[in-house]
């Protein structure tokens, strides 16, 4: 057994820093099957147009959407924590305020962003 | 630590690094390509820059998608036998992922 353990998820008590931990290995495993999605757009482009129109449809028919809402949510959160996580490699932010300070940041700006591209897309905004 | 799980932590933190560019010109193309019709897509996609882009960002993407979900089952799997099955279950994904991209860039090319 080379590699340290990470802790007994039972045993711990919800906090912001432990959820968003496990939430990103979560949102990394979504992303990982999301990719599964994107090939299937790009293969579809590269067999069709009649292809390509129906996995459109597809993809924009309601639960096409919620679920291309939850990968857009997953990538936006998993990008932005993988950031944080580079800047704790370098020595900053440490302290345990900033630590939670950064995971809320890190939160509330993955939701703020995902709403952003999905009004982009409807052309709302 | 053992040395090769430093050299697995370092190659997973070189592609994490590397990847976010990449994941924000991939929101901001998806969101303009959206729009564009189907003629208008295949143009996009078969410039050099396009191509390219999408067979770096494939290979970086598939790297830090197997190194994370090693990472993860190396804390809850334990079982031997379940662990093996599921890294190859992890490496044909992997494969088949990388295999069908490159058919979709052959496929654009070509239409």
């Amino acid at each position: 057994m080379d590699n340290p353990l990470s802790p007994h998820l039972q045993i711990y008590r919800w906090q912001i820093t432990s959820v968003l931990s496990i939430l990103h290995r979560i949102s990394g495993v979504v992303t990982s099957i999301g990719s599964v999605v994107l090939v299937t757009w790009l293969l579809a482009i590269g067999i069709g147009e009649e292809t390509f129109n129906c996995i459109n449809s597809i993809f924009f028919s309601f639960l096409g959407r919620a679920v291309l809402i939850g990968i857009t949510l997953a990538v936006c959160f998993n990008t932005l924590n993988d950031i944080r996580h580079l800047f704790w490699d370098y020595g900053y932010g440490f302290s345990l305020n900033v630590v939670k300070f950064t995971g809320w940041l890190v939160a509330i700006i993955s939701i703020i962003l995902t709403v952003l591209i999905w009004l982009f897309v409807y052309e709302v905004i | 630590m053992s040395n090769s799980a430093k050299t697995t932590w370092k190659i997973h933190k070189f592609t994490s690094m590397v990847l976010v560019p990449f994941v924000i010109y991939l929101m901001l193309k998806i969101i303009s390509i959206s729009k564009l019709s189907y003629e208008q897509i295949i143009d996009e996609l078969s410039s050099t820059w396009a191509i390219l882009y999408i067979l770096i960002f494939t290979v970086l993407g598939l790297f830090h998608m197997r190194l994370g979900v090693f990472e993860i089952m190396e804390d809850y799997v334990h079982d031997k036998t379940l662990k093996k099955i599921l890294k190859i279950f992890v490496s044909v994904f992997i494969l088949g992922i990388l295999t069908l991209v490159c058919l979709s860039l052959l496929l654009i090319l070509i239409s």
